[in-house]
């Protein structure tokens, strides 16, 4: 692969790694934003463990489309990073917590 | 901070949309094709277009029972399970079938079905092998050529996509209501904008609901956490818990005869009524521990939980009754998924949840397709002085030839592998598969020598005569014509060929159109530059990033 400038910094910044990195970030840290999510409602919500769970996982996509969103819509694809994995590790504290 | 949110959300638009729009029009196509499921097959079976069909009527259970259990227990004595599956109102027959012992490592036998005769003499046993509408169905979810489960998690992923794709298209839509009431014909690119918009926008609650449903079909796959964290990852006993009374029992061993099926017709009405019932499901034949469950026709209420009646095939007694009433988490969960699937949809009702379907698989293709254009007039430049247009334009060009033109002329190829495959032919549902697949190819292989409308063209031009010829290809391949059909008031089989005839003059519609605008070229293009000259549109904002 020939770069057009061996100056990684301004690498880093381009266009198609930011995209890259936001597109990862929306995926994995997202999905990880999702299912902590869900997990910690299935726990929290006082119904019946099935029914609670129910709906944990139907209103999972919607905190995963939010967190998508999220990664597209913050100044930089490092902010992208630091908001969703910060936002599912401390709702992963909270499952250890509750449980 | 607005004006880079809403330049995002362009992008992510973009994006999302470019790269897993084909999957996407597969997997819409394919749903939507499916709302006609039940009709396809029955279409697809021409052994029982006459003299099977026939109403669902209370006086004759006992005696259809009667008859299912001794043609059962003389042709299947062996089986897995017995069904005796009674006439609905989108399966008109009365079938017996029976799935056999299944081989060592498999899960599953096989699955024999033998369709009544309307007179109650004979059976129909020779029907042809055919997926029938059940293709349609599994390539919505499953694909095909690949296991199931790495496909679900494919067509996961890009409806997770879709999504993402709505939402973000809701934002960069400035002016929704506007834009809701324009159509600039024969405007270029402008004119692919505004079909994008109008699809999308028309069948908007449609799509929103069609993607976070399709999610929510295979959540326990996708988003299994909160099994994990409330359960421990014990699926079986969440699911246990959500719907008791599903729990396979296994087979004793102790021999034990099996009742008279029509003896519990009593204890059934007691609980339903006169509601219909729809099939009757024994399990563990002539063992201590054989059940036998009754389903109900749930028809057209909106629910697509099967709540059976299930009784000890060896006592006749009543082992499980479903609950009255189910929480309200089940009932808003069961309401999603049939609002996926769409069971309960009468006739017109039905017909409109498959135009929302058309609506979004041409809100897939006009996006993709305006992107294309898009790129094309910025490289036109290039293009004209000699130069090839860059791989990524190639490559999208490609493939939308491939999948949007390709996609009717291959399920054509599977109804004609249908009617013209010789019946006996070994694997012949697999073949008329194959058929479908190597229609793609082959206008891939088109698409791949050339991108030129004149191969779109000919794409829309062989599937429109094809699709047009269905009801003669019915006609030669059928014991019932159409006109026959029509009189005889099958409308599921006279549908099938009313609507592709319908389908096929639109392809045709569709290729004229086209041939228009191959003359005149020269006009559209110097209008679309003028339109592009307009200044910073949101549109043009979007396949700068695109780009």
């Amino acid at each position: 692969m020939v770069l057009p400038n061996l100056n990684w910094r301004a690498f880093i910044r381009s266009q198609p790694i930011n995209i890259m990195s936001r597109s990862f970030a929306a995926i994995f840290a997202g999905y990880l934003v999702a299912a902590t999510g869900s997990g910690l409602l299935a726990l929290i919500i006082p119904l019946p463990a099935s029914q609670s769970v129910l709906i944990a996982m139907m209103l999972s996509f919607s905190f995963y489309v939010a967190a998508a969103i999220w990664a597209f819509s913050v100044g930089t694809s490092r902010q992208a990073w630091r908001d969703l994995l910060l936002i599912s590790a401390i709702l992963y504290i909270f499952i250890l917590w509750v449980s | 901070m607005k004006e880079t949110f809403f330049r995002s959300m362009t992008w992510l638009h973009t994006w999302v949309g470019l790269l897993v729009c084909w999957v996407l029009l597969l997997v819409f196509f394919a749903g939507t094709v499916s709302y006609y499921r039940y009709e396809i097959s029955l279409w697809t079976k021409p052994e029982i277009h006459s003299d099977v069909f026939q109403n669902y009527q209370t006086e004759n259970l006992t005696h259809q029972l009667r008859e299912g259990q001794a043609y059962l227990s003389q042709h299947a004595e062996n089986a897995k399970d017995w069904r005796i599956n009674f006439p609905t109102e989108r399966k008109p027959y009365l079938s017996y079938s029976w799935q056999t012992q299944p081989e060592a490592g498999k899960r599953r036998g096989q699955f024999i079905e033998h369709i009544a005769h309307v007179n109650g003499q004979d059976m129909v046993t020779d029907v042809r092998n055919s997926r029938g509408g059940n293709f349609f169905y599994r390539l919505h979810f499953d694909l095909h050529y690949m296991p199931a489960k790495i496909a679900r998690w494919i067509v996961g992923f890009c409806t997770m996509f879709m999504l993402l794709a709505l939402i973000s298209g809701i934002v960069i839509h400035k002016r929704i209501f506007k834009d809701f009431f324009s159509f600039r014909r024969n405007k270029g690119g402008r004119s692919w904008l505004d079909a994008h918009n109008i699809s999308s926008v028309l069948a908007l609650p449609y799509h929103l609901m069609i993607t976070y449903t399709g999610l929510i079909t295979l959540m326990l796959m996708y988003m299994p956490w909160g099994v994990m964290t409330a359960y421990d990852g014990d699926t079986r006993a969440f699911r246990a818990e959500l719907k008791p009374g599903r729990e396979q029992v296994a087979a004793s061993g102790t021999p034990a005869p099996l009742i008279q099926l029509s003896e519990l017709l009593p204890t059934v009405k007691a609980s339903w009524g006169d509601t219909p019932i729809k099939q009757v499901v024994i399990s563990n034949i002539n063992d201590e521990n054989s059940r036998i469950s009754f389903y109900k026709n749930t028809g057209q209420s909106v629910t697509d939980l099967r709540i059976p009646l299930i009784f000890s095939g060896a006592s006749g007694e009543l082992v499980s009754k479903a609950s009255s009433a189910p929480s309200a988490a089940n009932a808003t969960h069961d309401t999603l998924m049939s609002l996926h699937t769409a069971r309960f949809a009468e006739p017109v009702l039905r017909f409109f949840f498959f135009i929302c379907g058309f609506m979004g698989c041409a809100m897939i293709a006009t996006g993709t397709l305006l992107w294309a254009v898009k790129i094309r007039q910025k490289q036109q430049k290039l293009i004209k002085q000699g130069n090839k247009p860059s791989l990524g334009l190639r490559l999208v060009e490609g493939l939308n030839l491939t999948f949007i033109a390709g996609l009717p002329l291959a399920t054509c190829a599977f109804f004609y592998a249908n009617r013209l495959l010789p019946t006996q032919m070994a694997d012949r549902a697999q073949w008329e598969i194959h058929s479908f697949f190597a229609v793609i190819c082959l206008t891939a292989v088109l698409a791949f020598f050339d991108r030129s409308l004149t191969s779109w063209r000919r794409v829309l031009g062989l599937s429109a005569v094809a699709f047009m010829a269905i009801p003669l290809l019915n006609w030669g391949t059928s014991s019932q014509h159409l006109f026959q059909n029509m009189a005889s008031q099958q409308w599921a089989l006279a549908g099938f060929d009313i609507l592709s005839f319908l389908i096929g003059i639109a392809l045709w519609f569709a290729r004229k159109k086209l041939a228009q605008t191959h003359t005149k070229t020269s006009n559209r293009v110097a209008a679309s530059t003028a339109w592009a000259k307009k200044g910073k549109r949101v549109s043009t904002a979007s396949t700068k990033e695109g780009a």
